[in-house]
């Protein structure tokens, strides 16, 4: 546990250079650090390294040069089995993630490889199902459940060996706003360490605090994601963009400044922009400011009915409502239909 | 035979309550005994035994005739090529050609023997989860890397269908029509080529799966058979009914009988 800077890390890249067989090099010099309880983006374009990159951290691949430590114990043969069961990688495609025939044998599946008794294995089974809302769905076949079902489904078969180390390939491609919604909060409120690899900017805007800028398999910008997510022209020469979030921002505040507006168009953008800090919660809002003229700046902060964002009631990362802050209907983990 | 053939495997019955690693041994003995089968009487009878397992295990008949159809359709030609192969006494004549009896007796004992032997296999591995029968497989000694290939393989045919699916709509959409031609027979190995690169990239994705959850090459599991007294008794049952099948078969009047007819 000790050694390569102390109990405080959780994850260590050293000066790290990858290439496959082939020859062709993907890495080329990556370092960076993460303690324990962070949360990290991992943003960069097509091609950039970002897959090889959390293959390291379990050891699925091992660094042609350079060395990544986990929580101070470094990536190599001896320790893979240990490395494994720190660090949890949920993949971007849950078909490749779930490969049993039943819910609850994909679930198992880690905690029966790390040796565990059988009635540790089926209550970890089952807290994981609850953890992702998808209690009593243990017989069922995975590959019968809705793509967002199977999406929490693979969450839940690596929360079940319990990493402190979380690794999200592309988390939010192809859910629908609900689920994707309800993924950003579970992450807000995981105390896990957590490294989020996406090209969704918006999700990386919202869950960390942190961003790393992976391009041409070196990283070239490590910072608060508050100064990196608002880097316009770092974001642009690495084949990137400002989120949506912050472009729509850019164009009001634009439009408002110039005064390029009628009353109508005030009205639209005063709606908007409350489903839009909204969506940020109460929290995670100063990037949203916008700094109109002082009536513009009244108008724009209405308070508005939270209801109709939160208001579901399809089933919901239990999390949100033991927590209570602002969820809708109590439904966590119901079955649908 | 039907992809899911563990459809039915909720289902309660005598056969399904059945510990599957008895099952499956002894009713692989039974399919053995009737592989070994040479007399008409007996197969008969083996397909009649057959027809009882299936009953006490409360499979709809429907479902069973399903992949016995194909069955039935790949044995039909021996009904024709054997008669008119097989020299000997004459049966009937069709168009003059002559039909033999022997011909005709092969061509029975083989089409029983096999409908027995598959209405067997509906009762093996159509009364338990699929996954359950194949782990009792490896505990009666089958070689652990075949089983955890056979479950691969049935769990991602599924995946498998759904992805040459959405490619074949992704074909028609762009106005593509199968044809008799040499462009449909280059697309079409297109088609399957692609599928076979896109199913090898996935077993990687999903060997790269496997890995980061601690597999390292043993498929544990929870599942603990158990045998109990009525589970012994059936397996010696199915064994006894498969022996006295061979035996009367091997040393019963049919042989000498049926020796006789010709």
């Amino acid at each position: 546990m000790s050694g390569g800077g102390g109990a405080d890390w959780a994850i260590q890249v050293e000066d790290v250079y990858f290439s496959y067989p082939d020859g062709h090099q993907v890495l080329r010099g990556v370092s960076c650090a993460i303690r324990r309880g962070e949360k990290v983006a991992l943003i960069g374009p097509n091609g950039a390294g970002k897959s090889t990159f959390m293959s390291l951290l379990n050891g699925v691949a091992l660094p042609t040069r350079g060395r990544v430590l986990i929580e101070g114990l470094e990536v190599r043969k001896e320790h893979l089995q240990e490395i494994r069961r720190r660090v949890g990688i949920v993949f971007q495609d849950p078909d490749d993630q779930l490969f049993c025939p039943t819910v609850f044998d994909d679930v198992a599946f880690g905690p029966l490889n790390l040796g565990l008794p059988e009635e540790e294995v089926r209550a970890r089974v089952r807290e994981a199902l609850a953890l992702v809302g998808l209690e009593g769905f243990e017989e069922r076949s995975s590959f019968h459940l809705s793509f967002g079902e199977r999406k929490r489904l693979a969450l839940a078969t690596v929360l079940s060996y319990q990493p402190g180390i979380l690794v999200f390939d592309e988390p939010s491609t192809n859910m629908d706003p609900l689920n994707r919604r309800r993924l950003i909060r579970w992450l807000q409120r995981s105390d896990k360490t957590i490294l989020l690899c996406t090209h969704d900017l918006d999700i990386a805007l919202e869950v960390c605090e942190r961003c790393l800028v992976l391009a041409a398999g070196r990283i070239v910008a490590d910072g608060p994601a508050s100064r990196i997510l608002y880097d316009r022209k770092l974001l642009e020469a690495h084949r990137l963009e400002l989120p949506l979030a912050l472009m729509t921002h850019e164009l009001l505040h634009e439009k408002l400044r110039t005064g390029d507006l009628d009353e109508e168009h005030r009205r639209i953008i005063a709606r908007f922009l409350h489903a839009h800090r909204h969506v940020h919660g109460p929290d995670h809002h100063e990037h949203v400011h916008i700094h109109a003229h002082p009536h513009e700046h009244d108008h724009l902060h209405q308070p508005v009915d939270e209801s109709h964002v939160h208001g579901s009631e399809t089933v919901i990362l239990p999390e949100a409502e033991e927590r209570g802050d602002d969820a809708g209907p109590a439904a966590g983990g119901r079955r649908r239909g | 035979m039907p992809l899911d053939i563990d459809r039915y495997a909720h289902l309660d019955s005598p056969v399904q309550r059945w510990d599957p690693r008895l099952k499956l041994a002894s009713l692989g003995l039974f399919v053995l005994a009737v592989s070994l089968l040479q007399t008409l009487p007996l197969a008969a009878a083996a397909f009649l035994v057959a027809l009882l397992w299936l009953r006490l295990a409360a499979l709809p008949w429907g479902f069973v005739a399903q992949g016995v159809r194909w069955v039935l359709l790949f044995l039909m030609p021996f009904f024709l090529i054997l008669p008119l192969s097989y020299p000997g006494p004459e049966a009937f004549r069709v168009l003059g050609l002559p039909f033999a009896w022997e011909g005709l007796r092969l061509a029975a004992l083989i089409t029983l023997k096999a409908v027995a032997i598959v209405l067997t296999a509906y009762a093996m591995f159509g009364t338990a989860r699929f996954d359950l029968s194949m782990q009792a497989l490896e505990r009666l000694g089958a070689p652990r890397l075949l089983v955890q290939m056979i479950l691969f393989t049935y769990r991602y045919i599924f995946v498998f269908l759904a992805e040459m699916r959405r490619k074949d709509i992704a074909m028609r959409a762009r106005g593509f029509v199968k044809r008799a031609d040499r462009r449909t027979l280059q697309v079409m190995g297109h088609f399957v080529g692609t599928l076979l690169v896109r199913s090898f990239e996935r077993t990687e994705r999903i060997y790269k799966a496997m890995l980061s959850k601690g597999y390292t090459g043993e498929l544990r599991t929870l599942v603990r058979f158990r045998a109990n007294g009525s589970d012994w008794a059936k397996a010696v049952a199915v064994t006894l009914v498969a022996a006295a099948l061979l035996g009367a078969d091997l040393v019963g009047p049919f042989r000498a009988a049926e020796q006789g007819w010709f």
